[in-house]
């Protein structure tokens, strides 16, 4: 799954460190779903959607 | 909630694994000395004979445990991941050497191998996934 997760939180100027303290969950979390290593599940692609103040889709997309 | 990189739950483990590895090395110790130079016999040599398997048995309740309390979803599948390859190299170990041991000369494992073998392997993919995760520098 692709994602712009990198892309959005550079908008912001946030660090990784920041992101992944706002998520609580680690550094290596954000940067394994940043990478497209992991795919998030449902609960943290929700909760990343909220923080960005965007629908699920409009950062996360099927790349099927 | 995650504190300098490790969340709560891996410094709980950390500090569970602690302290069931310091109660093997003091229980083994004990025992290898009373075996050796007090020569029990009955349920004594029983007792004193599993008692090291009581923290190595606790260590692996608390694998389970801290698999229950991480709330990091991407930490908990890399010690799943890990459990995984630990798993996988011990059942296929086994087989390997119980074909073998039905068909051929080729004796028992040695003590302890299965338990090293599983242990050494959960290490190893633990460390090679925290070699892939490591980010030169927040990007």
């Amino acid at each position: 799954m692709n994602n712009r997760l990198r892309i959005l939180r550079a908008e912001r100027g946030w660090s990784q460190a920041f992101l992944a303290d706002r998520l609580e969950v680690s550094r290596q979390s954000v940067n394994a779903i940043e990478t497209g290593k992991y795919d998030p599940s449902l609960p943290l692609a929700f909760k990343i959607a909220r923080l960005f103040e965007k629908r699920i889709e409009e950062i996360f997309e099927d790349s099927a | 909630m995650i504190c300098s990189g490790r969340t709560l739950a891996r410094k709980r483990y950390s500090r569970r694994v602690a302290t069931s590895m310091s109660a093997y090395i003091l229980t083994i110790g004990c025992a290898a000395l009373i075996v050796r130079h007090g020569h029990p016999q009955g349920w004594h040599l029983y007792f004193w004979s599993l008692l090291p398997a009581i923290p190595v048995i606790w260590f692996i309740v608390q694998m389970g445990r801290y698999l229950h309390e991480e709330t990091d979803e991407y930490q908990r599948v890399v010690t799943v991941r890990a459990l995984l390859v630990g798993t996988g190299a011990l059942l296929g170990t086994i087989v390997v050497s119980d074909f073998l041991r039905s068909f051929t000369p080729v004796g028992p494992l040695p003590p302890f191998f299965t338990f090293v073998l599983f242990f050494g392997t959960f290490g190893i993919a633990q460390a090679a996934q925290a070699m892939r995760d490591r980010v030169a520098g927040d990007e």
